[in-house]
């Protein structure tokens, strides 16, 4: 099996480390060495003092964490919504990257499975859930088995299945796998994928953290939020704080990809400025190519243009500022000599192959901003054609189940605005 | 006697058990077939359905809603390239031509390769761009050359499991 | 704490139980929220994305079907935002769509041309070319599916999901490339299957007994009951009224009887209606004192039957009630189609009881009745004939009979062997009471006759000497 090329290692100060710590270590991916590096005491911590699950929720709401799949909706507060008491619950993970430019939770499971077993058993003592799930992308074939063995590591070692440590928190883990579907990633997506359905979203109301997985209480959190937990409970709410923002406080994972020198997956306190980290952390762009846009958050953030970015921090609160969303936190280069309508060719491609087809808006806008993308390419749409387009977009916004027409659209309306000029040489008349 | 081989049965049958639902089980369901038989036909389904009262219509719907489920009989061999904005940016056109061109050629000259090319959505290794897949095995950072690398690789191996049983069923 | 919420709808005040859905309390306020894959007899898709409203203090615009009215909520209909998101909901919903009108079948009651004119009266800005799916399916012994004209609202799905419990449909691939389709080579199957055509609100599914025959604006209403079963199902019946041509049934709302739906076998209940089919003029073979009759006429043509016979031979004829040899009673499906394929069972026995009249069943078995050797026989046979499974033979033993006088609607050969015959209206023609299954009373409604000259058995009996 062919490994990844990690040319950005040992490149990030070491007081960062929170998700990363393992990152040079030699085979971080097995429990004996996770271990070895304090792996499992916060779930001893837990369930051995023991902590009550609110205590665990007030710990995590304490520490400002922040969903790191795109929303960033409080974790702790997600967890407290779940209604307390008897009855099957159910914790999942969102292991379906799949965003453009997203590949951190893939990098977490290369470097330290345990630390997302770990964190969802903690999370899943906190609602009260005796199931949960991995739901994984079906491409991931290597983070299959890693978090396969994980589990399996994990079972044999008396952390999960009938009384954990003593305790009587009995759980148990599984891991069930997607057949290629941006769409479940959508969390109420992901339900019914796992329910053996389509990944099509659900309507909400009702919630899923009252109505989820078959009907019951369920809690859907992405890889990275739940990862950090054991290191959240072992050194509390205000060790995390002392890393990111007021607003967003602690680490984040951030992907970079695009002609940069140094691609790959950092770990970034937030609100750290993003052109010291384009240009010193990873490199600059290779070449000597010129920085025309960045797609701050996956490829559903509005793109930035190179101006805009001058003063930007990686938090949430500066990138919605300036317009566009710090999303997964993946950040697509974008360098001069690319053509911005190509950009939005491409990406009207992938929405227009993921949407899922069940609100009319979505499934018909995202195919139209494509077909048009096209027709501008080839050089026979006009200037109207352009404002039409625009407003095509401006019309599959907030009018469907999921954000996936949002995710379509704001790019589109984003680089029909900023990039104007740039449609010039393609239009007739 | 059932449709499916013993092995493949045993799966199946784990899978039905394995979660909340039966219907959850679709999804790996049709997993294991494609990993016996390189695609699943309707033939399948309907066995499905016969054998472990799974809806037809529910499969059909699943199997035509995800990508990576193959309802034809595939190419020994399915090279699928990245072709979203990471990878794009980074050259993945030149290489699923290079691949796309390398077929043709060689079916012209009477070799054909054991190959197929689809330029596929995110792969989820954009900081390693071009990202491939040749069924499951990732490649990252294919240019054109290393990718015509990888197919004479590929191509002088010995054909999977699941490559012979389809040409056998065919 | 109370069970009800009162909001305003565009200013007008309602109250509404709890749990209402703000489309279930436009609707009782008469007011209009463009909808296509909400329906009443359905459960909540809001896949169309067509009902928007506003709701005064909500940023976002709101979808009608999926959110609950609240107590002191206000609710706009009409705004500005509203009628714009509308036109775009329906221009979405248009652009693959073939506009294919002038050979569908739908249009006149196309759900996508009413709301055209209603919310859209646009300029398509459609350039791009639409896509292509798979047309003209033969989905099943009743209907036909155009993939291309369907706008994936999904009641035809939920409807097999929810209603016939037969999950026989599902929408195939994803995003605009979706389509509504069985498993290959597979059909719908059951007995409901032309509800489908009714609530599929553009022409993906058209019904195999009326393609091509007439287009709906031509058509009249009439409001009428079944005479199928002994359910009595509300129904519509649609004449082309200058051809004097029945075409079809479909089922009308009545939440005691039939809900939202009717069965496919009911739906051929237009077909003896027409001039074919019928007996035209009166046929005059041969005088009389036995009495057949058969559960599908009116209570008032029954009451009619028995004063004017009584009156006229100044006794009670030995009453007969002919059913089929075969049939099963208490048999139900679960969802509308009883085993008592007679429409009007309940009133009949009603009535034989009020007159402390015994009768004898031919059930099968016509010994009784040849038995008592009757010089004339009246026999009131089956408007409809397919619940009568022996029905050759069983005409076969009144035609042994001396004298018979046959009244009904059907064309057949064998009627050639009765002394006099005499033709009837249908129920389509009849005003009058059918009286359903558990009691309940329902009246028809009369059409313009198929024959002008035609006679109702009121005036029949009335003015002919027996």
């Amino acid at each position: 099996m062919p490994t990844i090329a990690n040319e950005y290692l040992g490149r990030k100060p070491d007081e960062y480390r929170i998700l990363l710590e393992l990152e040079n270590v030699p085979n971080s991916r097995e429990l004996k060495t996770y271990r070895e590096h304090g792996g499992y005491k916060a779930l001893e911590k837990v369930l051995k003092t023991p902590m009550s699950p609110d205590d665990v929720i007030g710990i995590v709401k304490a520490s400002g964490l922040r969903g790191r799949g795109g929303a960033g909706f409080p974790t702790g507060l997600k967890w407290s919504f779940v209604p307390k008491g008897e009855g099957d619950k159910y914790l999942i993970t969102n292991f379906d990257e799949g965003e453009p430019g997203t590949f951190k939770d893939c990098y977490i499971s290369e470097i330290s499975p345990h630390s997302l077993v770990e964190g969802k058993i903690i999370a899943s003592y906190a609602i009260g859930a005796q199931k949960s799930y991995i739901y994984i992308r079906g491409e991931f074939h290597n983070e299959i088995r890693w978090c396969e063995k994980a589990i399996r590591e994990a079972y044999d070692a008396g952390f999960l299945g009938k009384n954990i440590l003593g305790s009587n928190f009995s759980h148990d883990m599984d891991i069930y796998c997607g057949a290629g579907a941006y769409i479940c990633g959508e969390e109420t997506g992901l339900i019914s994928s796992l329910e053996g359905k389509k990944g099509q979203p659900k309507l909400k109301p009702p919630f899923p953290a009252v109505k989820g997985y078959l009907g019951k209480p369920t809690v859907v959190n992405n890889v990275e939020s739940l990862a950090v937990v054991p290191w959240i409970i072992n050194h509390g709410p205000d060790a995390y704080k002392k890393f990111g923002t007021e607003k967003a406080p602690g680490t984040k994972l951030f992907n970079v990809s695009g002609p940069i020198a140094k691609p790959g997956c950092y770990e970034v306190p937030l609100g750290y400025p993003l052109m010291k980290f384009i240009n010193e952390d990873c490199g600059g762009l290779i070449a000597g190519k010129k920085l025309k846009a960045i797609i701050p958050g996956g490829s559903s953030a509005p793109v930035l243009t190179a101006k805009e970015c001058e003063n930007i921090t990686l938090d949430y609160e500066s990138i919605a500022a300036a317009g566009s969303m710090l999303g997964s936190g993946a950040i697509i280069v974008v360098p001069e000599d690319v053509s911005m309508v190509e950009v939005l060719e491409n990406l009207m491609d992938f929405y227009a192959h993921e949407s899922c087809g069940q609100c009319t808006p979505c499934r018909e806008g995202t195919g139209w901003l494509f077909k048009m993308s096209k027709r501008i390419l080839q050089g026979s749409a006009n200037r109207l054609d352009i404002d039409k387009m625009y407003n095509v977009a401006e019309h599959m916004r907030g009018r469907t189940i999921c954000v996936l027409s949002d995710a379509a659209a704001d790019p589109a309306k984003a680089i029909i605005q900023k990039f104007a000029h740039e449609f010039e040489p393609y239009l007739k008349g | 006697m059932s449709y499916f081989s013993d092995e493949l049965k045993k799966i199946i049958e784990g899978y039905l058990l394995r979660y909340e639902t039966k219907r959850s089980s679709i999804l790996p369901i049709l997993h294991a077939i494609q990993d016996e038989k390189d695609w699943i036909s309707d033939a399948d389904v309907e066995a499905l359905e016969k054998e472990f009262e799974l809806s037809a219509v529910d499969i059909r719907e699943v199997l035509t809603f995800y990508t990576m489920y193959r309802q034809k009989p595939p190419k020994p061999y399915r090279f699928e390239v990245c072709k979203s904005i990471s990878c794009w940016l980074m050259g993945a056109n030149k290489t699923i031509a290079a691949v796309k061109l390398d077929i043709e050629n060689a079916e012209k000259e009477g070799r054909p390769l054991p190959f197929e090319v689809h330029a596929v959505e995110c792969l989820g290794q954009c900081g390693y761009a071009p990202s491939t897949l040749i069924n499951k095995d990732r490649h990252n950072n294919v240019t054109p050359e290393r990718a015509l690398e990888l197919i004479r690789e590929y191509s002088a191996k010995e054909l999977p499991q699941a490559a012979k049983n389809c040409a056998k069923l065919k | 704490m109370s069970d009800t919420v009162t909001l305003s709808i565009d200013g007008k005040d309602v109250t509404v139980p709890k749990g209402t859905s703000i489309i279930e309390a436009t609707e009782i306020l008469g007011i209009e929220v463009p909808r296509f894959c909400w329906h009443p007899g359905l459960s909540v898709a809001g896949v169309c994305r067509f009902c928007m409203v506003k709701i005064d203090g909500v940023p976002k615009l709101q979808i009608a079907c999926n959110t609950s009215c609240a107590e002191g909520m206000k609710v706009f209909t009409q705004t500005a935002e509203v009628k714009e998101a509308h036109k775009w909901a329906l221009e979405f919903h248009l652009i693959n769509h073939p506009l294919d009108c002038p050979i569908c079948d739908q249009a006149g009651e196309c759900e996508l041309q009413n709301y055209y004119m209603k919310v859209g009266k646009y300029s398509s800005q459609m350039e791009e070319d639409k896509i292509l799916k798979p047309k003209a399916l033969d989905v099943g012994d009743n209907l036909v599916l155009d993939t291309e004209r369907c706008i994936l609202c999904s009641r035809c799905v939920r409807f097999e999901d929810e209603v016939t419990k037969t999950s026989s449909l599902g929408i195939f691939n994803r995003g605009d490339h979706s389509v509504i389709g069985t498993f290959p080579d597979k059909k719908v199957q059951h007995n409901y299957s032309y509800n489908l055509v009714d609530i599929c609100p553009v022409g993906a599914f058209t019904a195999k007994d009326f393609r091509f025959k007439c287009r709906v604006w031509f058509l009249k209403e009439t409001k009428t009951i079944c005479p199928g079963c002994s359910t009595g199902c509300n129904v519509t019946l649609y004449e082309n009224k200058n051809q004097r041509q029945y075409y079809r049934l479909k089922p009308r709302k009545n939440m005691d009887v039939n809900g939202y739906w009717m069965c496919d076998y009911g739906r051929t209940m237009y077909e003896h209606l027409n001039a074919e089919n019928r007996l035209a003029s009166p046929m005059q073979f041969g005088k009389t004192v036995s009495l057949v009759l058969t559960p599908q006429y009116t209570n008032e043509e029954y009451e009619i039957i028995f004063n004017q016979l009584v009156a006229r031979l100044s006794f009670m004829p030995v009453v007969y009630i002919w059913r089929d040899f075969n049939e099963k009673i208490e048999n139900f499906d679960g969802i509308l189609m009883r085993g008592d394929r007679n429409s009007n069972t309940a009133g009949l026995i009603k009535i034989l009881r009020s007159r402390n009249i015994n009768p004898v069943i031919l059930k099968g078995n016509f010994d009784a009745l040849s038995e008592q050797k009757p010089s004339v026989s009246f026999v009131f046979g089956p408007e409809i004939e397919k619940p009568y499974s022996r029905i050759a033979s069983e005409f076969a033993c009144f035609a042994e009979l001396s004298r018979v006088v046959y009244f009904g609607t059907s064309k057949k050969q064998i009627l050639n062997n009765f002394s006099l015959v005499i033709p009837t209206k249908v129920f389509a023609e009849k005003n009058g009471t059918f009286t359903n299954f558990k009691g309940l009373e329902q009246k028809l409604k009369a059409n313009p006759l198929v024959f002008p000259a035609m006679l109702g058995i009121e005036t029949i009996l009335s003015q002919n000497e027996v």
